[in-house]
């Protein structure tokens, strides 16, 4: 089969591999969507802890099953499946609490764990044998480009969920890339009053009205984006800020702008070494829960995929390039260089 | 290796006899049991309740409640090693369905199904009351020294107790009823208790010493329903409001609807206790009007590690409800113990490797003493030897029912007829 190979960091080779066959408790996928991340910059500078050269990526990808491991029950050949891509030891207590994503035996590939794409190969490749328990099968409306956003809807109906969103309470969205439009329609399916959307490049945000976003904040040309943001909130902010910009600003601008006794769930800034710099006195006076949130533990893609499957959350505007895989160096420029407004780039290893 | 263990041929037959030791595959490990305590599903299996279903096929050994010592290791285990002692999860679950993965794993839903990887030991897959058992590596929890085997035998079901009260999601300052004395009713008070709970008031009869043993282990009020209404008692205790959370621990529909009425506008009530498939008729209107949540309660998932700690801690006194010991060889006699109640035991456990002339039965005083071996054998005084002598082969259950009427008869019909309904 062919696959993207990183041998070392900042390289890659569309190369020549056998293609694996499935344990007994895998499944083996023929891989059909499969997009670029943000993080997958970090992991071809090998600066991702977890990740060992050579290494095939692809982290967000859905295709059909070829074939399953003697103890997989729940998937078949020829299911149409999208991959999640944290597989914990599962018997950790963090696992059993179906807090795989924070799997005490991160990395060890021994106890069962395999974070897709990161430190196990993942779906840029014809192929690839995944533990079963990170498929989802897909719902039939789905074609495999919306399967391929299984991890993704993911990440940002946790995130919303985090926050404990009620219907009808008032929003504000940070961070208007792939993950920030899921959230903002995502706050909308779950019954969002106003929702605000903040960043700073014009085009995103207008395609963030178009998917459910009340009103768009510039932060880049707004003098005051705080006072601005809480101003459509009558002055007092928004009961729930999520953020997935991925800057120390944005995160502390949650904090600014959200209504006392509120919400903030930090998703993006996920990077080692980040620090936050933001007056205290907004939290511990503002009466504020401060939420982390990582990844999409708790099977929480499988509601996602149905949100999609609704229509209710879009992911087909995110896609803005198709490629086959021997192209993965110039989708990986469109996707780098937001060629076009690129916000997804698809790869279709086994054709379109 | 040839191991004892008490092998069930058929149901009310159970025999103490020399069988095969389990093989442990490479993430297993082989456990040398030390004490195991029998439990009312023990009793209908052996009674075949649950025909076709717990046990599939025999011989078959039962146990679920067990712990002891690692005596070999599996080439794939981590984490453990031979002469940890441990007890276990009994249920394996599938990690791959939607409840394992919400972290819901007591619900799995290969649960059940041949195939699914899914398994649960003591009622489909080989039990513990046996010299030796094989376990899954990632079902076990390591026990600490000073918590003897006796004690840790508890943990599974003080486990479902954790389970419960985090369901009725009971709150530091309130007022709680746990309905029905039995080991459940036992460790749940206590366990709510440890959450915070402000007052918690223990109903049952006064037939046996349980309600008493209530009130030892920090009961705030106990109440005999044979004599006095624990409807109107507990609202009398609480000022006419009610309780914040019931914790309905008896399986009967009495209970239930002393629950319904006795909990507070707004308030919980968590079933523990199973009635099999009897219709429980029930007014609905106090539920909708004040907003009551019946919740279920099963088994106890991310609930061990917190409640071994409690046990080590002594947060959670284990030591006086594992007051009857005996050795493998008279696990029927234990069995008919349990059955009749009679003896006013909380739990018979049974000491797999006890010495055949060693205690019988021992008083709880003895119980609380220690853990020792010799120390119990030598304190006869509480318990008395029973007549018929080794229990060790025999027809379990076939004599019962000379009590027609008394509650714990009562009750064993009850169940046998429904749980027979439900298969």
């Amino acid at each position: 089969m062919q696959a993207i190979v990183y041998p070392q960091p900042n390289e890659f080779r569309l190369q020549d591999l056998p293609v694996p066959s499935p344990g007994p408790d895998q499944v083996l996928i023929r891989v059909r969507s499969t997009t670029i991340c943000a993080t997958d910059f970090k992991i071809f500078a090998g600066q991702f802890p977890g990740t060992k050269f050579p290494h095939i990526p692809g982290h967000e990808w859905s295709g059909e099953v070829v074939e399953v491991g003697s103890r997989v029950a729940h998937v078949k050949p020829g299911d149409r499946v999208g991959v999640e891509v944290h597989v914990g030891c599962g018997a950790c207590p963090p696992c059993l609490n179906g807090l795989y994503t924070l799997c005490e035996h991160y990395g060890d590939v021994s106890r069962g764990h395999a974070h897709i794409g990161f430190t196990v190969p993942g779906g840029m490749a014809e192929c690839c044998a995944v533990p079963a328990r990170a498929v989802h099968r897909l719902p039939d409306p789905l074609d495999f480009d919306e399967g391929a956003f299984t991890d993704n809807i993911g990440v940002a109906l946790y995130a919303v969920e985090r926050g404990g969103l009620r219907a009808g309470e008032g929003v504000a969205v940070l961070g208007p890339g792939a993950f920030g439009l899921l959230a903002v329609q995502v706050a909308r399916a779950l019954g969002a009053g106003r929702i605000v959307l903040v960043g700073t490049r014009q085009e995103r945000l207008r395609l963030g009205r178009e998917l459910g976003a009340d009103e768009v904040v510039n932060a880049a040309m707004a003098a005051d984006p705080v006072a601005e943001v809480k101003g459509l909130f009558e002055g007092k902010g928004p009961q729930l800020v999520v953020e997935f910009a991925g800057t120390e600003a944005a995160a502390a601008e949650a904090i600014q702008m959200a209504r006392r006794g509120g919400r903030v769930v930090l998703a993006g800034a996920t990077a080692p070494g980040r620090t936050l710099q933001v007056d205290l006195s907004l939290i511990v006076r503002g009466h504020l829960d401060v939420h982390g949130s990582l990844a999409n533990p708790k099977a929480v893609s499988a509601r996602g995929l149905e949100l999609i499957s609704r229509g209710v959350v879009k992911v087909k505007p995110l896609i803005t390039h198709h490629f086959p895989l021997e192209a993965f160096g110039r989708a990986w420029e469109a996707f780098r260089t937001r060629e076009g407004g690129a916000y997804r780039v698809m790869l279709h290893p086994a054709g379109t | 290796m040839k191991m004892n263990a008490a092998v069930l041929h058929a149901y009310h037959d159970m025999r103490v006899e020399q069988v095969e030791a389990p093989a442990y595959a490479e993430d297993e490990v082989l456990i040398r049991v030390r004490a195991c305590g029998l439990c009312g599903t023990d009793l209908h299996i052996v009674d075949g309740a649950f025909a076709g279903r717990w046990p599939r096929a025999f011989p078959f050994i039962i146990g679920h409640e067990w712990a002891g010592e690692i005596v070999a290791v599996g080439s794939q285990v981590k984490g453990f090693k031979v002469g940890d002692r441990v007890v276990g999860e009994n249920h394996l679950p599938c990690r791959t369905c939607r409840m394992c993965k919400e972290g819901r794993y007591n619900l799995c839903e290969a649960a059940g199904k041949p195939g699914s990887g899914h398994r649960h030991f003591g009622h489909v897959d080989q039990g513990a009351l046996a010299e030796y058992a094989a376990r899954p590596a990632s079902l076990l929890y390591a026990i600490p020294e000073h918590v003897s085997f006796e004690e840790a035998s508890i943990i599974n079901q003080a486990a479902i107790a954790l389970h419960g009260c985090r369901r009725a999601r009971i709150q530091p300052g309130d007022a709680v009823a746990v309905l029905g004395p039995g080991l459940m009713g036992l460790l749940s008070m206590q366990m709510a208790f440890v959450m915070g709970a402000s007052r918690v008031i223990v109903t049952g009869t006064s037939r046996t010493k349980r309600l008493q043993l209530a009130k030892e282990l920090g009961a705030s009020e106990t109440i005999d329903v044979l004599k006095e209404d624990p409807i109107a008692r507990i609202r009398e205790l609480t000022g006419g409001r009610g309780v914040d959370a019931v914790l309905e621990c008896a399986g009967t529909p009495e209970a239930l609807r002393t629950g319904l009425e006795v909990v507070r506008r707004g308030g919980t009530i968590a079933l523990t206790g199973l009635m099999g498939k009897q219709e429980v008729s029930i007014g609905t209107d106090r539920m909708v009007l004040d907003e009551i949540d019946v919740v279920g309660v099963r088994s106890g998932p991310n609930c061990f590690q917190p409640v071994i700690d409690m046990v080590a801690s002594g947060r959670l006194n284990a030591r006086p409800l594992v007051d009857h010991v005996f050795p493998l060889d008279e696990v029927v006699l234990a069995l008919e113990d349990f059955r009749d109640r009679k003896s006013g035991a909380v739990r018979e456990i049974i000491q797999i490797w006890a010495r055949r002339r060693g205690s019988r039965r021992v008083s709880r005083a003895a119980a609380r003493g220690g853990t020792n071996d010799e120390e119990r054998a030598s304190d006869r005084s509480g318990g008395g030897h029973r007549a018929g002598g080794r229990g060790g082969r025999g027809r379990v259950g076939a004599a019962a029912g000379t009590q027609a009427g008394g509650p714990a008869e009562l009750l064993r019909e009850h169940l046998r007829d429904h749980l027979r309904g439900g298969g």
